[in-house]
C-alpha cells in the first residue's frame, strides 16, 4: 500500500467507493478555492434541467475501520441500492441551485472526493454518474481544483393503472407492488431473483401510481381481498372452548367466501407467467389489471396439534399472547390469508378452522410445548403449499414440518453473535439467522469484537434455525467485520461451495476471519484517467465449487481512482470495464472474455494492495 | 342497550360507518307494539336497494341481516327465504356508499320494522373531496400528506374526526371519498420537499379563524368538491431550544404551532446536549411536552425565526395538575340500599354490581385547545395513589361522560364548583382539586308512543334530561311500523325530560330552548322515577319555515 493518506468515507457503500490514494489534502494551502461546475441535462434527451438542487458532500479521509455504521456487508446477496444520497456526511454538504437553463456552479470549503447529488422536479435524488447504486466521486486537488462536468439525470417513469374485480367494480385499498427485474443488484452471477421497489394502495376509483421509478424491468404484483368477502376477515377470534365458539362466529356463507389469489401483470396467479414490463427513462406507462375471486381454502387445524399444556395453561397477558397459532403467507410479501389468532384457553373442540387462504406457501406456527410461539429459531414451525386447484378444505397432514439445522460459529471472538442469510436457491426466499440477542433488540450488524452486545452469559457456542428441505447459499450478514474462510456440514446437509443442500436434522460450522484485505487503484485509458468505469474483482476460484469468495465491484472517480475495500483474501482477477455498466457481467461467458484483459491481484488480510491499470472497452 | 352496533367486520368493510363512535346514556329497553310474540313464522324476507340521490337500483350490495348475508342482484334485489326470526335488523355495505347521510352518531344497524312488506333500503353515495397542493411557485408539491376531519355532532357538540391521510399524487392531487357531512382538510407540514427542499407548512381549510365563522365545509350526497391548496413553503433555520424545569432529555417532544393555528409535530436532533429544532421563517409558538410513568410536564414559549442566527427559545416546563377522581354511590341506589340491608361484605361484592369509574367513560374535554394531539381530550388514568386521576396540563376544561350501563352521574363536584353545569379551570401551576363523582342507578320506566303521518318512516324521539347531565342526549330511532302509532319503552335515570319526537336528526344544542322553538310543536314534560312508567303521547314535530 501507499504510505499516504487514505481517504475513506462513512457513507453507504463506502467499501466501494473509488478514492484518490495518493491525493494529500491534509496540506491545502487555507486560500485555495475548489469548484464543481457544469450543466445538469436530461439523460433523455440532452436537454437542460432548470432549478435543478445539487448537494456536494465531502467523502472523508478516516483511516478507522469502514463501515462502523453496520451496514451489510459487500458480500451480501443484495446490497442496497438508492440509500447512498441519504448518507450522513460529517462535513456540512454544500449546495447550489442550478439556473434556468440547468448550469450550476458549487463552491466546496476543501479538496478531495466529492459525492454530488442532484435533485429536481421530475428527477429521483441521484449521484453524479450512477449506476445500481455505484458512482463516480468528483475528486478535486491542488492541480485540479476546479471540475466542469455534465451531469445526466435520469427522468423518473411512472406507472399508473387500475385494478378492477371481475364484475368491472374497482378494487379499493388493492396492494399494488412493484418488482424489480433489471437491472439487479445482486453481486453474484446466475439468476438473480425480482426485488419489490415499490408499491401503492388503490384509490376509491382502484386507481394507483407508482412514481420515481428508474428505468428498467419491472413486473407488478396486486395482493387484495374481496370487500364482500365476510367469511375469512382479519381475525378468527377463537376464546374460549370450542364448543361454544360455532355459536358466536357463523359459518362462513360459501357464496361469499372468496379470495383474490395473488395476481401478477397481465392477469395471472402464476408468477412464472407473469409479464415484464420494461420502462424507459421518463416514460409514464399504464398497466391495469383484473381480479378474478376464487373460493377461499380453509385449513383446519386439530387441537391434537397443540400441546395440552398450553390449552390449558390460564396465564393471561404478555404469556398469553404468545399461545397462538400463526398462518403467515411466504415468499412474496405478506399476501390474503395472513391471520395471527390467539389460542384458546381450555379448548375442548377438535378443531379451529383459517379461512381466506389462497395458492402459494404459508407457514403454519404452533405453539411450543413451553407455551411460546415458534419462530424460526425454535419450536413447531410448518408449511404448508397451497396450489390452484387445490380442495376447498386442507388439513396439516398438508403441512411438511421445518428441520432444525444447529449453527456453530469459530474463527473470530464472539463469533456467535454473526447474523446469516439463508437464501433458498430455488425461490430466493430468504430465512436470517440472527443470535437471539440480536434478534430481540433489533441490533443490526456492527462491529463483532464490540462487547456490550454480546451478553456472553447466557450465549451459547451455537444456535438453531428451522430451515426447509431445500438448497440454500448462505451469506453473512452482520456487516463486513467478518467474512466465511469454510463451511461444514454433518448429518442432513451437504456443502458445496457457500451452498447448502438441506435432506434432514444437521450441523453447520461456520468458520470466520475477521482481516480484510483492501485495494485502492487508478484506471486509465491511454493517459487519460478512465472515470466512471466499471471495475470487477472476480474471484480466481471463479465458477469452481468450493469458492466463499463474491464478485466485487466498483466505480472508478473522475480522476479513475476507486478503492475496494472489505475484500475476502484470496486470489483475484481485476478488470476495469469502461464504461461498461451495460456489459452483462453475470454471465460467466461474457465476463471471461473480460478476465482475459484482467490482472491479477492476491489480497493478502489486513493489506491494501495498490494497481494501476488499463480499462478495457465494452465489446 | 346501545342500537345496532354493527358487527366490527363490517365496520372495517365498510370504513364508513365507524365514524359512528357510539356514545350516549346507554339505557332501557325499546320495543314497537307491532312485535308480535305468536309462535315462528318462515317467511322470504325481500328487498331492494336503491341509490338514495336518483333512486337508481344498486347492484353488489351486501345486505346483512341477523348474521345472514347476500349480495343485491343488478336490479339490486335480495331475499333470504325461510327466514323465521321475528325481528330483523339490517346492515348494508357497499364501497363508496354509506349507510345514512347523518352527522350524528347514531345507529348503523336498522330495524325492518314490516316484515312481510319489501324492504326498500337507500343507501348514500358517498363525496368526493379532491384538489391539487401546489407550492409558492404553483409547482405541485408531490408527497404531501392531506387529512381530513370529520364533524361529528352528538350533543355536547361538534368533535372533529381524523381520518386517515392520503398523500398527494405526482400532479400534487389529492383524493377523497367520504360521506356527507361537514369537514376540514389539512396539509401535513414536511420538513424537506423532495420537489423544492424546503419545508412545506401545514395548512388547514377553511383557515383557522374566530369561533364565529365556519370552521368547516359542508357537501352532500354524491357531491364532488374540489379545494386547492397553497401552504406556505420556505428554507428552515435552526432554533436552540433551552428547557428548564426538567433534566429529562428523551422523549420531549416538540410541536410548534403557526401564526394560523395549524400545529405541527417538529424534530429535535439531540446534539450533545444541545437541543435544536428547525422552523421556516416565521412567528410560532412552540410546545413542549414530556410524558413519561412518573410525570407529564408541558411548556411554551413564542418563537420567531428570523434566519441562521435565531435567539434561543427558553420553555419552561411545567407538571400537569393532578386531579384525583373519586366515586361515591347515591344512598338512594338500589345497590346501596341492599348494602345498608348489612349484607356480609363478600356476599355483597358478589350479588351487587357495585359501578367502577371506568364505566362512565369519563374525560376532561379542552375547550380552548392549542392543537396538540395530547391535550384534545384527557382520559382517566389509573393511579396508585388516589384509583383514578386526570392529570391536566393549564386550560379550561368540561368534564364529560358517555355510556355507564345501569349507573349514570347524578353529580359531579370539585369543591364548590358544580361541573354538571361549569367548566374546570386549571391554571398555571395551580394543583388538583379531587373531583367527587356520585353515581346513581336509580332508573325509571318511559313509555311513548308516537303517532306516525304516512309519509315518516322514521321518528327521532329525544328525551332531553331538565337537569344538567355529563352524557349528551342521543335520540331513539323509532321506525314507523306502518300502522299509525308506535309505543317506545326504555329506561332512563330518574328525574324531569323534556320530550319530542321528529323526523330528522338535529346538530343543535337541545337544552337550549331556542333551538326546541324552532319545532311546530312544544317539548312535552316527563317525570321518570322508579316507581311506574311514565306514559307520554308525542306527534312528530316539524321545523318550522324559516
Amino acid at each position: 500500500m501507499t504510505g499516504g493518506t487514505i481517504f475513506r468515507s462513512l457513507a453507504v457503500g463506502a467499501m466501494l467507493l473509488p478514492v484518490a490514494p495518493r491525493l494529500l489534502w491534509g496540506a491545502d494551502p487555507p486560500a485555495r478555492e475548489f469548484r464543481i461546475s457544469g450543466v445538469v441535462v436530461s439523460a433523455r434527451d440532452g436537454s437542460p434541467v432548470p432549478y435543478c438542487r445539487l448537494t456536494a458532500f465531502a467523502l472523508l479521509a478516516d483511516d478507522k475501520a469502514p463501515s462502523r455504521n453496520g451496514e451489510p456487508s459487500p458480500q451480501r446477496p443484495d446490497r442496497n441500492q438508492g440509500t447512498n444520497s441519504a448518507a450522513p456526511a460529517r462535513t456540512p454538504a454544500s449546495e447550489a441551485r442550478a439556473d434556468a437553463s440547468g448550469k450550476f456552479s458549487l463552491d466546496v470549503p476543501h479538496g478531495g472526493s466529492w459525492r454530488l447529488s442532484a435533485v429536481a422536479r421530475g428527477f429521483r435524488a441521484q449521484n453524479y454518474d450512477e449506476h445500481e447504486g455505484f458512482y463516480s466521486a468528483v475528486v478535486l486537488s491542488e492541480s485540479k481544483p476546479a471540475l466542469a462536468l455534465t451531469f445526466h439525470l435520469i427522468p423518473d417513469s411512472v406507472l399508473t393503472g387500475v385494478i378492477l374485480d371481475d364484475s368491472g367494480e374497482p378494487v379499493i385499498a388493492a396492494q399494488v407492488m412493484l418488482e424489480l427485474i433489471s437491472p439487479t443488484t445482486r453481486e453474484t452471477s446466475g439468476a438473480a431473483r425480482p426485488r419489490q421497489v415499490g408499491g401503492a394502495p388503490t384509490d376509491d376509483r382502484g386507481r394507483y401510481e407508482i412514481g420515481g421509478l428508474a428505468p428498467g424491468e419491472y413486473r407488478l404484483r396486486v395482493q387484495a381481498h374481496p370487500w364482500f368477502s365476510i367469511g375469512n376477515r382479519g381475525m378468527v377470534q377463537l376464546r374460549g372452548n370450542l364448543g361454544t365458539q360455532t355459536n358466536s362466529t357463523p359459518p362462513p356463507d360459501p357464496s361469499l367466501d372468496f379470495v383474490y389469489p395473488v395476481t401478477w401483470f397481465p392477469g395471472v396467479d402464476d408468477e412464472s407467467t407473469a409479464e415484464a414490463i420494461k420502462i424507459a427513462p421518463g416514460e409514464e406507462r399504464e398497466a391495469d389489471l383484473r381480479l378474478t375471486a376464487i373460493p377461499s381454502i380453509h385449513l383446519k387445524v386439530s387441537r391434537t396439534e397443540v400441546p395440552d399444556a398450553v390449552l390449558q395453561d390460564d396465564t393471561k397477558g404478555q404469556q398469553a399472547q404468545q399461545r397462538m397459532i400463526s398462518i403467515n403467507r411466504v415468499g412474496g410479501g405478506p399476501g390474503p390469508g395472513i391471520q395471527q389468532t390467539m389460542m384458546p384457553v381450555g379448548a375442548s373442540g377438535s378443531e379451529w378452522d383459517f379461512g381466506g387462504l389462497a395458492p402459494g406457501t404459508y407457514e403454519v406456527r404452533l405453539p411450543g410445548t413451553d407455551g411460546r410461539s415458534s419462530d424460526r429459531r425454535s419450536g413447531d414451525v410448518r408449511r404448508i403449499e397451497i396450489k390452484p386447484g387445490s380442495p376447498a378444505v386442507l388439513t396439516m397432514e398438508n403441512a411438511k414440518a421445518l428441520v432444525p439445522v444447529q449453527l456453530e460459529f469459530d474463527g473470530i471472538p464472539n463469533s456467535q453473535a454473526t447474523a446469516l442469510e439463508f437464501v433458498d436457491t430455488e425461490t430466493g426466499e430468504r430465512i436470517p439467522s440472527q443470535s437471539p440477542q440480536r434478534g430481540r433488540g433489533g441490533f443490526q450488524g456492527g462491529p463483532l469484537d464490540d462487547r456490550e452486545n454480546q451478553g456472553s452469559n447466557q450465549e451459547p457456542t451455537g444456535r438453531t434455525v428451522l430451515l426447509e428441505p431445500h438448497s440454500y447459499e448462505i451469506w453473512e450478514t452482520s456487516g463486513p467485520a467478518a467474512y466465511l474462510t469454510g463451511i461444514q456440514s454433518d448429518g442432513g446437509g451437504k456443502i458445496a461451495g457457500r451452498v447448502v443442500t438441506i435432506a434432514g436434522p444437521a450441523t453447520i460450522k461456520l468458520h470466520l476471519a475477521s482481516k480484510h484485505a483492501q485495494l485502492d487503484g487508478v484506471a486509465r485509458i491511454g493517459q487519460e484517467p478512465a472515470a466512471g468505469a466499471m471495475v470487477l474483482l472476480v474471484p480466481a476460484t471463479f465458477g469452481t465449487a468450493g469458492a466463499l469468495t463474491a464478485i466485487q465491484r466498483a466505480e472508478t472517480a473522475t480522476d479513475g481512482s476507486f478503492r475496494l475495500v472489505s475484500v475476502t483474501p484470496g486470489p483475484y482477477i481485476l478488470v476495469a470495464i469502461d464504461h461498461g455498466w451495460n456489459v452483462d457481467w453475470r454471465n460467466p461467458a461474457t465476463l471471461g472474455q473480460y478476465l482475459l484483459h484482467g490482472a491479477p491481484v492476491k489480497m493478502l488480510p489486513d493489506a491494501t494492495d495498490h494497481q494501476e491499470l488499463e480499462a478495457v472497452m465494452p465489446n | 342497550m346501545t342500537m345496532g352496533r354493527s358487527s366490527p367486520n363490517l365496520l372495517q368493510l365498510a370504513g364508513r360507518i365507524a365514524l359512528a363512535a357510539i356514545t350516549g346514556i346507554a339505557v332501557g329497553h325499546a320495543q314497537s307494539t307491532s312485535t308480535n310474540p305468536a309462535t315462528p313464522v318462515s317467511r322470504r324476507l325481500q328487498g331492494r336497494v336503491t341509490n338514495a340521490l336518483d333512486g337508481a337500483a344498486v347492484p353488489r350490495v351486501l345486505v346483512q341481516i341477523n348474521g345472514r348475508t347476500v349480495l343485491t342482484d343488478a336490479q339490486g334485489r335480495f331475499e333470504f327465504p325461510d327466514f323465521t326470526d321475528t325481528q330483523a335488523f339490517v346492515v348494508v355495505t357497499k364501497p363508496n356508499y354509506s349507510q345514512t347521510d347523518s352527522n350524528s352518531p347514531g345507529n348503523a344497524r336498522q330495524r325492518i320494522v314490516n316484515l312481510d312488506a319489501t324492504i326498500d333500503l337507500k343507501i348514500y353515495p358517498d363525496a368526493t373531496i379532491t384538489g391539487a397542493v401546489t407550492g409558492s411557485d404553483g409547482l405541485p408539491l408531490t408527497h404531501v400528506s392531506v387529512s381530513l376531519k370529520r364533524g361529528v355532532f352528538d350533543q355536547n357538540g361538534w368533535r372533529w374526526i381524523p381520518t386517515r391521510p392520503v398523500q398527494t399524487d405526482l400532479h400534487g392531487e389529492y383524493r377523497f371519498r367520504e360521506p356527507a357531512g361537514r369537514y376540514q382538510v389539512m396539509t401535513g407540514y414536511v420538513p424537506k420537499s423532495i420537489d423544492t427542499g424546503e419545508a412545506v407548512l401545514p395548512l388547514q381549510f377553511p383557515v383557522n379563524t374566530s369561533a364565529s365563522t365556519s370552521n368547516y365545509f359542508e357537501v352532500r350526497t354524491g357531491q364532488e368538491r374540489r379545494i386547492d391548496l397553497r401552504p406556505r413553503t420556505g428554507l428552515t433555520y435552526p432554533v436552540p431550544v433551552k428547557l428548564d424545569g426538567t433534566d429529562e432529555q428523551r422523549g420531549i417532544q416538540f410541536y410548534a404551532v403557526t401564526s394560523g393555528g395549524e400545529t405541527f409535530q417538529v424534530q429535535a436532533p439531540g446534539m450533545q446536549g444541545a437541543t435544536q429544532v428547525s422552523l421556516p421563517l416565521g412567528i410560532y409558538t412552540l410546545h413542549a411536552r414530556l410524558e413519561n410513568r412518573d410525570a407529564i410536564m408541558e411548556g411554551a414559549t413564542r418563537v420567531t425565526v428570523t434566519g441562521r442566527q435565531t435567539n434561543p427559545a427558553v420553555i419552561h416546563l411545567e407538571p400537569a395538575a393532578i386531579l384525583p377522581v373519586e366515586l361515591a354511590i347515591d344512598p338512594a341506589s338500589t345497590a346501596a340500599s341492599s348494602s345498608v340491608n348489612s349484607l356480609p361484605a363478600k356476599v355483597q361484592s358478589q350479588s351487587i354490581q357495585q359501578p367502577d369509574l371506568r364505566q362512565f367513560n369519563l374525560h376532561l374535554h379542552n375547550l380552548d385547545p392549542s392543537g396538540l394531539p395530547s391535550t384534545q381530550d384527557l382520559t382517566l388514568r389509573p393511579s396508585e395513589e388516589h384509583g383514578y386521576e386526570f392529570r391536566a396540563p393549564p386550560g379550561r376544561y368540561r368534564l364529560q361522560a358517555a355510556g355507564g350501563g345501569n349507573w349514570w352521574v347524578e353529580s359531579a363536584t370539585s369543591g364548590v364548583t358544580n361541573l354538571l353545569s361549569s367548566d374546570i379551570l386549571i391554571s398555571s401551576g395551580g394543583s388538583g382539586t379531587p373531583i367527587r363523582i356520585v353515581a346513581s342507578d336509580v332508573q325509571g320506566m318511559v313509555s311513548a308512543t308516537i303517532r306516525f303521518p304516512a309519509d315518516t318512516d322514521t321518528a327521532y324521539l329525544y328525551l332531553i334530561p331538565s337537569a344538567a347531565t355529563l352524557s349528551p342526549v342521543t335520540p331513539f330511532t323509532v321506525p314507523n311500523p306502518g300502522t299509525a302509532t308506535a309505543t317506545w319503552s326504555t329506561r332512563l335515570p330518574a328525574g324531569s325530560y323534556l320530550a319530542i319526537a321528529l323526523d330528522h336528526r338535529v346538530e343543535a344544542d337541545l337544552h337550549d330552548p331556542e333551538t326546541l322553538s324552532r319545532f311546530s310543536l312544544a317539548a312535552q314534560s316527563v317525570e321518570v322515577s322508579s316507581s311506574g312508567t311514565a306514559a307520554i303521547q308525542l306527534d312528530i314535530a316539524q321545523e318550522k319555515q324559516p
